[in-house]
């Protein structure tokens, strides 16, 4: 079997272990449509910028929640089983793409939510999505990684060790992500967002590159 | 007794600790006592434009100028390399005042818009103080016939300028004394990056090699790096109340350097999170390169491609330019090399309790 197909029979394997369990999955987005609607009903005027932050922070809050059970159903001696069958960059990068998608998902929906609530429209949507996509990669880059050291650590408070290792890291995608909402629906003037897509891409590549490259070293852990 | 491996001798060793603390006395009393060059503090009387042929009446004061004992206070006016405008009448008053006079020459250049001119004050005790954009020139429009006839008042070459030989630092507007910051502020962040590399040069070599002791150097030496990190938030921060008048700013590159340290501080929280040595030595090297290179990007290049006041960002000039004259530089380079022996004898020590810890833990 090549690498690739490796790669998608994890991600199969994470899909159906999702499905299986699906009161924790639908916990997630209930989560999130709760505090979607706290923020509707809290906030009278809604302009670009609070829009981007209302969002942003909360799919990250809920992809913290989602992305903390990562590694959570791997126990010790499937760890093995694991360590024998794959090379561990597959299996990260496997995770990192099953996460990609679910936080994705997580964005789709708040942002569904937000905009069919508040009634505010975001111009060249597609583009944004795409963005968005790009900045649901590198939350979820950072969220396999830490959640992979939070667990190996076995300490207690494993998930509380995750959001401590993770929010610092991804207060700068957030930033750009709340700029991008910002500029790409300014009406004053024309501000070009493709630095920042730029800055977003070079952002992913740099970490999912050294994830890569450490992988090996803290699998083993 | 924990052996004492050759590699590590030089921990033990005097010299360089000596010359950390004489580097930083030097740079502590000579930073501080040193005066600064006379200056302009402050221009009143003009609104921000005058135009051609208008009489001005400015008052300065004086930093550090000797302006009541001096003979010869002459002021003049710089619009460019070859036109100056000297004063018509000078008075020096109480409290390092100064009443100048100016007549601007009528229409003399065949332009509109604002032209900034430099006012220079020079006297035989003080040298020369100036001030840039003291005053701005509101060119109208063009008259040809008054071209020819007025050309005259300006003058061609530069009056006389006294110079000062006194060893002092330069004075800038707003700066004022808080320029001898330079070697703690920006000296503090640069000996951090070196740190920093240090920790992450051990990190990289502990996931190749697996000896604790470069595990130990690792967090010894980032641990320094916060610190350094978190002086330089707090001498940052000072700073900027004092020219910029607030602590915090939403400055771009302020924020970026608080979530770098954040992102560190994370670090130590890790660090403390599990006792099992080989697994925290792993995992915290492999975190820390991650912090690293996540840190390069928030602290040099996303602060570079957006507006800031910080220095060194859109468009404000960092290091070097005439910001940083020799005076500086002999206090400047020195306090670099002075504070990154500092943080290295003080990352040994923490390396060498650490040893200890481990020792007393494994006789348990």
């Amino acid at each position: 079997m090549t690498s690739t197909a490796r790669i998608l029979e994890l991600i199969k394997k994470d899909v159906t272990a999702e499905f299986r369990n699906f009161s924790s999955t639908s916990s997630v987005f209930l989560f999130s449509v709760t505090v979607v609607f706290i923020a509707i009903k809290s906030i009278v005027t809604w302009d670009y910028a609070l829009f981007g932050a209302i969002l942003w922070i909360l799919v990250l809050f809920s992809a913290i929640n989602a992305t903390s059970k990562t590694f959570d159903s791997e126990g010790s001696n499937q760890k093995l089983f694991y360590y024998a069958l794959y090379n561990p960059v597959e299996i990260i990068v496997a995770k990192i793409i099953y996460n990609t998608f679910f936080i994705f998902l997580i964005f789709l929906l708040c942002y569904g939510l937000l905009i069919f609530f508040t009634d505010m429209s975001v111009h060249e949507s597609f583009t944004y999505i795409f963005v968005s996509l790009l900045a649901s990669c590198a939350l979820s880059t950072i969220n396999s990684f830490t959640s992979l050291i939070a667990k190996s650590t076995n300490a207690n408070n494993s998930n509380l060790l995750l959001s401590i290792l993770a929010l610092p890291l991804a207060i700068p995608v957030l930033l750009i992500m709340v700029k991008i909402t910002k500029n790409i629906n300014s009406i004053t003037e024309e501000i070009s967002i493709k630095d920042d897509i730029l800055i977003l891409s070079g952002i992913n590549l740099l970490l999912v590159g050294i994830v890569i490259l450490l992988i090996r070293e803290l699998w083993s852990a | 007794m924990v052996s004492l491996e050759n590699k590590d001798r030089w921990m033990h060793k005097n010299y360089w600790k000596t010359l950390g603390i004489i580097i930083m006395l030097y740079v502590l009393i000579g930073g501080m006592t040193v005066p600064l060059k006379p200056g302009l503090e402050e221009v009143y009387g003009v609104n921000s434009s005058v135009k051609p042929g208008e009489k001005i009446a400015l008052t300065v004061k004086g930093y550090n100028t000797h302006f009541d004992i001096a003979e010869d206070n002459t002021a003049f006016l710089k619009l460019n390399e070859s036109h100056f405008l000297k004063s018509s009448k000078i008075v020096s008053s109480e409290g390092q005042k100064l009443k100048i006079d100016f007549e601007i020459p009528a229409e003399m250049i065949n332009k509109v818009g604002l032209d900034p001119l430099t006012l220079v004050v020079t006297n035989s005790i003080d040298g020369y103080a100036l001030q840039p954009n003291a005053v701005s020139i509101k060119w109208v429009v063009l008259d040809t016939n008054l071209i020819s006839s007025n050309t005259g008042k300006w003058a061609l070459e530069m009056p006389k300028v006294n110079q000062n030989s006194q060893f002092a630092f330069p004075y800038r507007n707003i700066l004022n004394e808080t320029i001898r910051n330079t070697f703690f502020h920006v000296a503090l962040w640069l000996a951090m990056i070196i740190l920093l590399l240090a920790g992450l040069y051990h990190a990289v070599k502990y996931l190749r090699k697996k000896e604790l002791r470069d595990d130990y150097l690792s967090a010894s030496y980032n641990t320094v790096g916060i610190l350094y990190g978190m002086l330089g938030l707090v001498t940052g921060s000072i700073w900027a109340k004092h020219t910029w008048g607030t602590w915090w700013t939403t400055d771009v590159k302020l924020n970026m350097a608080a979530i770098g340290m954040l992102i560190y501080c994370a670090y130590l929280i890790l660090r403390n999170s599990t006792n099992d040595f080989e697994r925290r030595a792993k995992l915290s090297a492999g975190f820390s390169i991650f912090a690293f290179v996540a840190f390069i990007p928030l602290i040099f290049v996303i602060p570079r491609l957006y507006d800031s006041l910080h220095p060194g960002n859109g468009g404000n000039p960092a290091l070097g330019g005439e910001d940083l004259d020799s005076s500086l530089r002999m206090f400047f380079y020195p306090s670099i090399i002075g504070l990154i022996l500092l943080g290295v004898w003080l990352a040994t020590l923490k390396y060498r309790s650490m040893k200890l810890e481990n020792y007393l833990y494994s006789k348990k």
